[in-house]
């Protein structure tokens, strides 16, 4: 009984320091928070979605709005930039006031939450 | 004796109220569509002042000599600096209009910046999910009305004098096309006549023309071709093009010249579009009544590069008998054309730093030796970047002078080309077919400069140097006098026969818009739109990355002699 009360208690630092840390809130698959509703349907780190999520940015965040690669521009750099996912999927979902577009209604959830893990990639990055 | 004195005070009185009568049709006809044709030196009633696209003032109050006394008579703060101010202001009759990004537009007492009205339209949220967001480069006038094409596909008409809504027609799906109005448009005879955004788009860009009293549509061009010669397989369902600067007009021909922007994908990665890729990259002469195609020269037969002609302005010009228009395209080569029949008579390029060419034939246009960037995933070293030798900014030919005082970037650009299938569902998504990014010339720093040139031959006169290549547009004035704001925030003015500078003034912020100068009660006033930022600055940063930082602003700066 103790040791189960203990086990319990020890999951939930854990938890709780996962979160706290971010790792669990960046990589769990169906964790949701916030505009995440649902939490996204793929491992945030899977090298395949970071790659397809790389491409959708190419097609859609082109140099013009964020740098190649994430790098300078005049939207916020995104290389080394410590990002969170929530922060990053509430973004892309809603857009900004400074004049980010909103890419709810023009782009699948799976596709944002691909670009979520390739912004994700980056903003653990070094920067460049 | 009496009598013949009472006959003339009625003879006299007969006269004054003929007269007043007169000055009152004469006040009403004053933004009628013929006012736009005569030549007021006091205003500037069109995007580019003239149908001709000159930017010139014929006022020389304020002149080399005088020009160092020249002081702040007001400014206007427009409110939202998202984009900055790309807009040229319009000024008719004392009275100055202006839109702003989220197509904000004011009517300013000219003489001394206090507002006459605003008019804020109702977006629809379709606006903040488009790439071409929220800035608008300027309005029309005519018929008593000013006209502006809006951020989600709408032209408005407001009364000159209230700021109230005439008429409204939507002419854009811009839920489904990801399209809208970001350019002035242009006012010929009974019609409001604009181009829509679309290069960047798996749509068919089109050129549109309403009727300006009750804003019904009176004819479209589209300027994708349907032949199958020049769209190989379904490529022009997708082709772009479009036409998103403003037009120029000749009177006596009555044609309207009109820039078509790039094909879509920007880059084709072997097979994208196969063909020639017709009306894009090219100008159109249309007949402004019916819409109906004169002739076309197309500048980038299957542009390769997104280098557009769908910037700037076409200069009307007359020389030893001969009718030209000169039109820059974006590969920074200037096309001079017989605007009779479109016929080549010269090419010259603003810009020496290219390799997208070896050069072009200036008697037959040949693009020599091209050098697209072809190959999946390698990246690619080409020379003018995608904002081009020069960017949609103008520059002004002074009647006087006969020069052409115009702005150049020479700066490099790494291509990735990416092969692409276009989206249309839910909404158009952009179609660019690779990505970019800036880099400095080989074995040189990028930079910019503003020349004055013979408009014709491309002779040089004089040229000033600026680390961050310009955007801004030009003007300038019979008081030989050229204007410009560069990217830091300074204004300046020089000699228009030497280059000389001969004042400046910081106003705080980078400049993306149109200069402009006007005369209210025998004062000469001029007008800088000061404000970044502009979606080609997005480019900057990775060349120069404190450019990142530079501020953004919104405001009008007027200056008078003290």
């Amino acid at each position: 009984m103790r040791s189960s009360r203990l086990l319990v208690g020890v999951t939930a630092t854990a938890l709780l320091g996962a979160l706290a840390t971010g790792w669990l809130v960046d990589h769990a698959p169906g964790f949701a928070q916030g505009a995440s509703a649902g939490g996204p349907p793929f491992d945030l780190a899977d090298q395949q979605v970071i790659g397809e999520g790389a491409q959708l940015f190419r097609q859609t965040c082109t140099g013009y709005c964020h740098g190649k690669d994430g790098g300078p521009s005049r939207a916020p750099k995104l290389r080394a930039s410590k990002l969170d996912r929530t922060y990053i999927y509430t973004r892309i979902t809603k857009g900004s006031p400074n004049g980010m577009p909103a890419f709810e209604t023009v782009m699948s959830r799976e596709n944002i939450w691909k670009l979520t893990a390739y912004v994700l990639s980056l903003a653990k990055a070094e920067d460049k | 004796m009496r009598t013949m004195t009472s006959r003339l005070t009625t003879l006299t009185a007969v006269f004054l109220i003929a007269s007043a009568l007169l000055t009152c049709v004469a006040h009403a006809q004053s933004t009628g569509a013929s006012r736009l044709t005569s030549d007021d030196p006091n205003n500037w009633p069109m995007y580019h002042r003239s149908y001709d696209s000159y930017r010139y003032s014929p006022l020389a109050q304020i002149n080399r000599t005088n020009v160092k006394d020249l002081q702040v008579a007001w400014v206007h703060q427009s409110g939202v600096v998202i984009q900055g101010l790309e807009a040229t202001p319009l000024v008719i009759d004392g009275v100055m209009y202006y839109i702003a990004s989220n197509n904000r537009v004011f009517a300013l007492d000219g003489a001394t910046g206090k507002e006459i009205w605003h008019y804020y339209t109702k977006l629809d949220p379709v606006v903040t999910t488009l790439f071409f967001q929220p800035y608008n480069r300027g309005l029309a006038a005519g018929q008593g009305n000013v006209y502006f094409g809006t951020l989600d596909g709408r032209v408005i008409a407001l009364d000159m004098k209230t700021g109230k809504e005439k008429w409204v027609t939507t002419l854009l799906d811009t839920k489904k096309c990801s399209c809208n109005f970001t350019g002035a448009p242009l006012v010929v005879k009974d019609k409001v006549i604009l181009g829509q955004t679309a290069g960047e788009l798996p749509i068919q860009g089109k050129i549109f023309a309403v009727k300006a009293t009750d804003g019904s549509k009176a004819w479209e061009f589209n300027t994708i071709k349907n032949d199958p010669k020049s769209w190989g397989g379904e490529s022009g369902k997708f082709g772009g093009g479009g036409g998103w600067m403003t037009g120029s007009y000749d009177p006596a021909l009555n044609l309207v010249y009109w820039g078509t922007a790039n094909p879509a994908p920007d880059y084709d990665w072997g097979g994208a579009r196969p063909g020639d890729n017709l009306y894009t990259s090219s100008v159109i002469a249309l007949d402004p009544d019916t819409g109906q195609l004169k002739w076309y020269y197309q500048e980038i037969p299957h542009d390769d590069w997104d280098y557009d002609s769908g910037l700037g302005e076409s200069l009307v010009l007359d020389r030893d008998g001969k009718k030209l228009l000169v039109h820059q395209n974006k590969s920074g080569f200037v096309f001079v054309m017989d605007r009779t029949n479109g016929k080549l008579q010269n090419v010259w390029p603003m810009t020496h730093t290219y390799n997208f060419v070896k050069t072009i034939d200036p008697k037959t246009g040949e693009l020599i030796e091209r050098n697209p960037p072809r190959e999946v995933g390698k990246p690619k070293f080409i020379c003018p970047w995608i904002a081009g030798g020069r960017s949609w900014n103008s520059g002004s030919y002074s009647p006087k002078s006969k020069l052409w005082y115009n702005t150049a970037m020479e700066v490099c650009e790494e291509v990735t080309v990416e092969k692409q299938t276009p989206v249309t569902e839910p909404a158009a998504g952009l179609f660019f077919g690779g990505d970019q990014v800036a880099k400095h010339p080989i074995g040189g720093e990028a930079y910019g400069h503003l020349d004055a040139r013979d408009p014709v031959t491309g002779e040089r006169k004089w040229t000033v140097h600026y680390k961050y290549p310009p955007i801004g547009s030009v003007l300038s004035t019979a008081g030989d006098l050229v204007f410009h704001g560069d990217l830091e925030g300074v204004v300046r003015a020089y000699d228009g026969d030497s280059g000389a500078e001969l004042w400046n003034f910081r106003t705080g912020s980078g400049h993306r818009g149109g200069p402009i100068s006007y005369s209210v009660n025998g004062k000469q006033y001029i007008a800088i739109p000061s404000g970044l930022g502009s979606l080609v600055l997005g480019l900057y940063p990775a060349l120069w990355p404190e450019v990142e930082h530079f501020p953004a602003g919104s405001a009008v700066f007027v200056f008078t002699l003290k």
